[in-house]
């Protein structure tokens, strides 16, 4: 019994000293030992290495559409052309990713999990500050002739330089949404400043997604605010603290000034799309958002929001953008997503991106311009005109398309609205 | 005769809010203020299910609670055999260890795994799943147990053995057999620990097991409602399916001793 | 070594593997927990510091958020056992013949996952809910934000009534098996005694179940502090429970916050344990005149 007693207490003490000691991090890794890839211009070599792998794509999973994009689009023709398994990762937020891979490098370990990550903004950022990137791989597959990589709302990310570590999948703008058998088109809002007009003229019928990480929509809504309050969205391509300084307060003073009459009254705001979707839809409140090219198309489609609803967007201050994959250093399976990546771009499939008959409804990443052959610049074409009555028009779009800001204020404005709009932690 | 409208309120909190995910998985566009739906689809709900994340989450999500409730089970067995004799000295103590892991607050218990499993380097793997699981999971197994072992009469297995049955048998035949509501009720509930975790999965796993829960939970932030409704009927179904074939044994466990 | 000495080697054998399954990874994430928010092992910290708990608590919200969910736990575990214990006494007081069922009900509200029930009651009760449409069918609302709002409200009440419907369930399920055994009886005498029901239900039955009651309350004290689902789904923005607080800080891509995760997690064990230990003191405050009495 006393033996028993002992060994009770050894093993109880032996538990309380590991826990104690294995809480520092875990031994430096040797130097990654990065699969021998062969060089992105030797293509072939690639397709050929790829052959037989699978590639891990973890991607944002919240949305069916997109997940079933996915699996209907890519999976079978990689399947098909390059013997390549797509496995898809669903994550309930890009960080989730970022996070993965952070943590393997701290467990020292060379060949990671992720393969491929549906990624830009804060989160690319993270990840290339750490190093944790693959870099000069974007501009040299085959299909990259087709990126307009000279413009820079597409090599900059955030006003993060891309420096070749990630490539375009697809464009967003952001516009509002509005249900046609409620509002009449004559009585939207705007601009901003109309906004408010319009909202406290109707108080609890309009709110905004909580600006957070992973709430970027929310935070995009924000910045518009500031954009437009500021006289211009270029000043704020470089980061400029005094700038902020200066006009922050009076972005504060607006969302506050919003506040009362928004759903609610402003002690609460819906933490995502989804939860913005379903107030638009029950009728609590009179407005969403979407960033697809194609309008609340898809959510239609998905049963989301009511067949009357229709996008629009203000005079000015739309913020639209580019969004990419990347691939870790610590990849496994590097050869099959960079054909991924490659295949992505192919105009064939960026043509499909568009049509709202599959789901996905985000704009091109590629420059429908340098598509030569004249099938796959048809579809393009096609792709483009049939974006449904639901879709904003085109011309009102662009018009009022600006590119987001520098990645500095992505936290200020995100931090800042916590602590002056909303007051919690 | 207020007792009975009190039963009959409690129930209905109970299964009205089942029904309504129940209408919202078959339905389409269902909003405000249609009481029933104007559209019905089974559509959503097929595709859903027929999804390979789908499936796949399922087969996880059965195959780490099997395996937890095996590796419970046989864990727990000898523990509450032996819990369930009187004499036994430390037997409160043992007990209040036991209960350890339901007095810790889930966001702590939650966080620690999933540094503790990083450390060894197996996070994200199933077997760390199913480890993590069996922390909360082995004390309603071995609870449960207990309580059927104590109202086992041990002198059967005394009286097999001593006619000459070796102890495998004895196992077998006499205990296993006599205990076997017990078994049913232990088992069920550890499975059904397994099925409900959805936060240990996620740290544990590092999101790459993917359960039902957790397909649930993304549903919430960017699924429709038919989406929510049908994967919120996949996470309940099984574990009333399961309830309801052990209710007697479970009830037995409650009742005089 | 003599039979029993043996025997009771063979009893320590059979109950170490299930203690030890249990109780390693809870000390162990409990003592990794408390030196991680010190600092120990986090990036860019050196040295043991209390920089986690001060940014914790100096970060704007935390007092509401604190004060948030305290109000959450103790509320739910107020209402589950008064509900739970009551539900125990109908059942041992007046046995019907629907009990099988009712006890199936009550075995599946415990069982059902807490992300599935948040769901669930989200789509029922929120102002958009099917309870808001059977309102506005009867003509006494025709707008949604003229329902009240009981979930995603200011006071939690969507996460109190979540915890509560299941809490109470499972300390049904907890307190039958004393009320069983010992309480009815106990309710027999006293009735004989003339004690009106109230009384047979407070002075009697109540403490009769209370060994299997207080360990049971502070499960839930401590689920109602410590648990995500519930206020993931059912929260608001502002106050956010703890919970959610500190896993946000645990998956933020800036590694060093995840020390404030830790911190969080250690404040609501800290406060478990102190409302365990004051529960303990009272039971013990309370159970020493009845043995004095008993003289």
């Amino acid at each position: 019994m006393t033996i028993r007693r002992r060994l009770v207490a050894l093993v109880a003490v032996l538990t309380v000293v590991a826990a104690a000691c294995s809480t520092g991090s875990s031994p430096d890794g040797s130097a990654a030992d990065r699969q021998n890839v062969p060089e992105v211009s030797e293509w072939d070599a690639v397709v050929s290495q790829a052959r037989g792998q699978t590639v891990r794509w973890y991607l944002w999973g919240g949305s069916d559409s997109i997940n079933r994009f996915v699996d209907e689009t890519y999976a079978p023709a990689l399947e098909e052309r390059y013997g390549i398994t797509l496995e898809r990762v669903p994550v309930a937020d890009t960080v989730d990713a970022v996070n993965q891979v952070l943590a393997e490098k701290e467990a020292g370990k060379d060949r990671g999990a992720v393969d491929l990550i549906w990624i830009n903004g804060e989160n690319f950022k993270s990840l290339k500050d750490a190093g944790l990137l693959r870099t000069d791989w974007a501009e040299e597959i085959p299909n990259a002739r087709h990126v307009d990589w000279d413009d820079p709302s597409l090599n900059l990310d955030f006003g993060v330089p891309v420096d070749g570590a990630e490539s375009p999948w697809s464009s967003a703008q952001f516009q509002f949404v509005y249900d046609t058998a409620r509002t009449t088109e004559g009585d939207l809002p705007r601009s901003y400043a109309q906004l408010k007009d319009w909202a406290c003229a109707n108080p609890g019928r309009f709110t905004y997604i909580a600006p957070g990480p992973g709430a970027f929509q929310g935070t995009r809504f924000a910045k518009g605010a500031l954009f437009e309050l500021s006289g211009g969205a270029d000043q704020w391509a470089t980061f400029d603290q005094a700038r902020w300084d200066e006009w922050s307060p009076e972005l504060w003073a607006y969302l506050n000034q919003l506040k009362p009459c928004l759903w609610r009254s402003g002690t609460t705001y819906p933490k995502d799309e989804n939860e913005l979707h379903k107030l638009f839809a029950n009728d609590e409140v009179d407005l969403t958002i979407t960033q697809a090219a194609v309008g609340p198309g898809s959510l239609i489609d998905e049963g989301l929001v009511p067949k009357t609803s229709k996008a629009f967007t203000f005079d000015a201050n739309s913020i639209g953008d580019y969004n990419y994959v990347a691939i870790p250093s610590n990849a496994p399976n590097p050869a099959a997503a960079l054909v991924l990546a490659n295949l992505i771009l192919d105009p064939a499939m960026q043509a499909l991106q568009l049509d709202p008959a599959n789901g996905f409804g985000l704009g091109f990443g590629i420059d429908a311009a340098t598509v030569t052959d004249e099938d796959d610049r048809k579809a393009l074409d096609d792709a483009a005109a049939s974006r449904g009555t639901a879709a904003a028009p085109i011309d009102e779009l662009a018009a009022s398309r600006v590119s987001d800001g520098a990645a500095e204020y992505q936290d200020l404005v995100e931090q800042g609205w916590r602590r002056e709009v909303a007051g919690g932690t | 005769m207020t007792a009975r409208l009190a039963r009959l309120g409690a129930i209905g909190a109970i299964v009205v809010p089942i029904v309504v995910l129940a209408l919202g998985a078959v339905s389409i566009r269902w909003f405000f203020p249609q009481v029933l739906p104007a559209e019905w689809s089974g559509e959503p709900a097929h595709d859903l299910l027929t999804a390979s994340v789908t499936v796949r989450a399922l087969s996880s999500g059965l195959l780490v609670a099997t395996w937890v409730t095996v590796i419970a089970l046989f864990v727990a067995w000898p523990a509450a055999k032996v819990l369930a004799r009187p004499g036994l000295r430390w037997r409160g103590i043992i007990m209040a260890l036991l209960l350890l892991p339901s007095v810790v607050p889930p966001i702590g218990l939650a966080m620690g795994i999933n540094v503790a499993l990083l450390n060894l380097g197996v996070e994200g793997t199933t077997a760390a799943v199913v480890a993590a699981h069996l922390v909360p999971a082995l004390p309603y197994t071995v609870a449960a147990l207990a309580a059927a072992f104590i109202r086992h009469d041990g002198r059967i297995d005394q009286q097999a053995a001593s006619l000459g049955a070796p102890p495998s048998y004895v196992l077998l035949h006499v205990t296993i057999p006599a205990l076997r509501g017990g078994l049913a009720a232990a088992a069920v509930l550890t499975f059904i620990v397994s099925w409900s975790q959805y936060l240990l999965t996620l740290l544990a796993g590092s999101g790459r097991v993917v359960t039902v829960t957790m397909l649930l939970f993304n549903a919430v932030s960017g699924g429709n409602p038919s989406t929510i409704g049908t994967l919120a009927l996949v996470a309940i179904v099984p574990v009333a399916v399961l309830v309801a074939l052990v209710v007697g044994p479970l009830e037995r466990t409650e009742g005089a001793a | 070594m003599t039979a029993a000495a043996g025997g009771a080697t063979r009893a320590w054998g059979s109950v170490l593997p299930a203690t030890l399954i249990v109780t390693v990874p809870v000390t162990y994430a409990l003592v990794q927990g408390i030196g991680a928010s010190v600092g120990v092992g986090v990036q860019g910290a050196d040295g043991y510091s209390l920089d986690a708990y001060r940014r914790v608590v100096a970060s704007p919200g935390f007092d509401r958020s604190l004060a948030f969910t305290l109000w959450i736990a103790a509320a739910s575990t107020f209402l589950a056992v008064c509900i739970g214990s009551s539900i125990a006494w109908l059942w041992t007081t007046r046995p019907g013949r629907t009990r099988r069922f009712d006890a199936g009900i009550v075995h599946l509200t415990v069982s059902i996952p807490h992300v599935a029930w948040a769901v669930a009651l989200a789509a029922t009760l929120s102002q958009s809910g099917w309870l808001a449409r059977v309102t506005a069918a009867t003509g006494l609302i025709d707008r949604p934000d003229q329902f009240p709002v009981i979930v995603g409200d200011q006071l939690g009440l969507g996460i109190i009534i979540h915890i509560v419907t299941k809490e109470a369930a499972f300390i049904t399920i907890v307190a039958l098996p004393l009320a069983n055994r010992r309480a009815r009886a106990l309710v027999a005498t006293a009735a004989t005694l003339g004690a009106t029901r109230f009384q047979q239900f407070r002075l009697v039955f109540l403490p009769a179940l209370a060994p299997a009651l207080l360990p049971a309350a502070v499960v839930v004290f401590a689920f109602g502090l410590g648990s995500y689902e519930p206020p993931a789904i059912l929260g608001v923005s502002n106050p956010r429970a703890l919970s959610v607080v500190a896993l946000d800080r645990f998956r933020d891509p800036d590694l060093s916050r995840r020390a404030d995760a830790f911190a969080i997690s250690t404040l609501l064990g800290v406060i478990t344990l102190t409302v365990a230990v004051a529960l303990w003191l009272w039971a013990r405050r309370w159970a020493r005149p009845a043995a004095d009495s008993s003289r």
